[in-house]
């Protein structure tokens, strides 16, 4: 059960759910996108929940390109060939660049279970994600929407909520060059690229990204996290120290404290 | 001439009954024949063929050696044929029936075939040349508004066919012969919902034609007759052989939803007709009892959906393409009919290069990877870092993909 700031709160929550006919308590979720990061999953008790909606919102405008990264990898960590859909503008790939296959293939990802989805404008990216979100049997639906999105409304976001839930999709809000605003996401995330440590020879190092929970419904937020991709144990770990770079110390995430006040 | 006369004339003429049904048979043997030297033959009955030989003559060593051969193989079958080559096939049809006079080429030839080459009705026919107009040449020297004016659309459209300024397209004898369902109204329907529900009894038709042949369609095209002359015609496709008829009218549906100006029926609709222009096989299942199958089905009508919606090139998968050119190295294809994945080439752990020193005063140098491939290249000292060749600027008979990129190191 999630852990509620009042036990008031949790039995309105109860009465709510029997009332909309709820099948399952808000909270529950049938599986984790796992991140295979110890800390960072056991923070967030699983990983990041399907059958949900997630925010990623990128740090700078040049953080875009890992906030889209660490979503994909997310989705693509997990076994089988489920297909991952990804649907964006037709613009996208003007302000953010094309999906690169063979640079998905080196991350330890399998391109071939990319769907890409073009939608000509963010009217019709909507309605294409609400399709998307419905059909089940994919690993998550990505949606990257660029700046401002006037038709993401609270009611907009609510059913695609609702829609996520009911067929168990997970879906991945790419907000790039957006500012974070309320919405119904179960989590909320700015991603920011890390310094990565750099291999011998002064070859590029690991991809490696700095995340912060900016909101999260079943617990408290602001933890703060810098993890590294090994492509090659396929899972996310601890950035190498470097000498060079001084490490952000990585808070710890909140403990959930409610349950433990009442 | 009647038969009394031609047997006076020919003692022992061998006399046979003319058969027209024996005679299409032959033809279609022809035909199937003439698929020797390209795909795209047609009928052109009673007793002709045309041939689409644009891009298959080389094969046989230029037109000419192909009319020889054409000819050769049709006269151990006893056939005396009368063949002629044109810019198109309307105009190489007139060449080979009406040709009289030799001309220096093409357009010539085609210009000094008389007015009957037009194939108009008789009066017409004799209206041209009454007006001086005796051959091609003449006609297409006048303004084609008026040749429309006096003799009527049809010798105008004829006349743009036979000089190659309008399309004369063929219609091939081996198109698959596809499944197709109409219905004719007494009253035509003025409500677009009410066609819609027509054309899914339709739909419902042709899938139980297509469950009788084991088939399932991948296109389907609805076209609207309108009772003023005027038609519609919308079609869909989906990523694999359906029979799903609820599926089909969503996909008609979803595009009907999306049309930029919407179906107008106008004064009504008088024939609606669905075709089925591509078929594929398609087994009985029962994709309940597979499980894992309905999960797949979902997908693929997403993929489905989305391409109706949005049109092929905006849903697409990447393939990898065979190239070491990065920037060309991933083929963005359209979901529905995209090849069926390979698995990508994930890069290799590196191996230790290893430097094999130089034992002669040459300055050349020996690299080699590691002992479990025993490729040694020898390369030369002089040369730069990385050399790749541009896919656009490589010889048909180059060297492997492989060898094309193959670095070159400098010693």
């Amino acid at each position: 059960m999630p852990h509620e700031s009042h036990p008031h709160i949790a039995g309105l929550r109860r009465r709510l759910a029997r009332i909309t006919g709820e099948a399952a308590p808000r909270g529950t979720a049938a599986g984790w996108l796992a991140s295979g990061h110890a800390g960072f999953d056991a923070a967030l008790r699983g990983g990041l929940a399907t059958g949900r909606v997630h925010e990623f919102f990128a740090a700078d405008a040049l953080d875009a390109t890992s906030a889209a990264a660490f979503a994909a990898l997310l989705a693509l960590r997990t076994p089988g060939p489920a297909p991952l859909v990804w649907l964006r503008t037709a613009d996208a790939a003007r302000r953010g660049g094309h999906i690169y296959a063979p640079g998905i293939a080196e991350l330890g990802g399998d391109p071939d279970r990319l769907l890409l989805i073009e939608a000509p404008d963010p009217k019709l990216l909507l309605a294409c994600a609400n399709d998307a979100i419905r059909c089940a049997g994919s690993a998550a639906v990505i949606v990257e929407s660029w700046g401002r999105w006037p038709a993401l409304d609270l009611t907009a976001g609510r059913r695609l909520a609702l829609g996520a839930r009911d067929a168990g999709t997970t879906l991945l809000m790419l907000r790039l060059a957006a500012a974070p605003s309320p919405s119904v996401a179960e989590t909320r995330w700015s991603v920011a690229a890390a310094p990565s440590r750099a291999l011998e020879a002064n070859a590029p190092g690991a991809p490696a990204f700095d995340l912060e929970l900016l909101r999260w419904r079943g617990g408290a937020a602001g933890g703060r996290w810098q993890l590294e991709w090994h492509h090659d144990e396929n899972a996310f770990g601890d950035p190498a120290l470097s000498g060079a770079v001084l490490p952000v110390a990585a808070r710890r995430a909140a403990l959930p404290h409610g349950a433990a006040a009442a | 001439m009647p038969l009394a006369d031609a047997r006076a004339r020919v003692p022992g003429l061998l006399v046979v009954q003319h058969d027209p049904v024996a005679d299409a048979a032959w033809l279609d043997r022809l035909a199937l024949g003439c698929n020797r030297y390209t795909p795209l033959v047609a009928i052109d009955a009673p007793d002709g063929l045309i041939l689409d030989i644009a891009g298959a003559g080389h094969l046989l060593g230029g037109e000419a050696a192909l009319i020889d051969d054409l000819e050769a193989r049709l006269a151990r079958l006893g056939m005396t044929v009368r063949p002629a080559l044109g810019p198109t096939a309307d105009a190489a049809r007139a060449l080979a029936r009406y040709q009289t006079r030799p001309a220096p080429d093409e357009a010539q030839a085609v210009r000094r075939l008389p007015v009957a080459a037009l194939e108009l009705d008789p009066e017409a026919t004799t209206a041209l040349v009454r007006a001086g107009l005796k051959t091609i040449g003449d006609l297409a020297s006048r303004p084609m508004a008026n040749i429309a004016a006096r003799f009527g659309a049809d010798a105008a459209n004829a006349l743009r066919r036979i000089l190659g300024d309008a399309p004369s397209p063929l219609d091939p004898r081996i198109a698959p012969p596809p499944v197709t369902a109409e219905r004719r109204f007494a009253e035509p329907l003025g409500s677009t919902a009410h066609a819609t529900k027509v054309l899914a009894e339709l739909v419902g038709e042709a899938m139980v034609e297509l469950g009788e042949r084991g088939k399932g369609g991948r296109h389907f095209r609805a076209t609207f007759f309108r009772s003023d002359g005027l038609a519609r015609s919308i079609a869909i496709e989906t990523g694999h052989p359906t029979r799903d008829t609820a599926l089909v009218m969503r996909l008609f549906a979803e595009r009907m939803d999306g049309l930029a100006d919407p179906l107008d029926p106008g004064f009504g609709f008088d024939m609606i007709r669905l075709a089925v222009p591509r078929l594929e096989a398609l087994g009985a299942t029962q994709l309940k009892l597979e499980g894992g199958a309905v999960r797949d089905a979902k997908m693929d009508e997403l993929v489905d959906r989305m391409t109706t919606r949005l049109g092929r090139g905006r849903v697409r998968r990447l393939i990898a393409a065979d190239t070491h050119i990065p920037e060309q190295a991933q083929l963005a294809l359209p979901a529905i009919d995209a090849p069926p994945p390979e698995p990508w080439q994930a890069p290799e752990p590196g191996e230790p290069l290893q430097r094999v020193p130089s034992t002669s005063s040459t300055r050349r140098s020996r690299s080699r990877w590691s002992p479990k491939s025993p490729t040694v290249r020898r390369t030369s000292s002089a040369g730069g870092g990385r050399r790749m060749r541009c896919a656009a600027t490589k010889a048909p008979n180059a060297s492997p993909p492989n060898g094309g990129a193959a670095a070159t190191m400098a010693g």
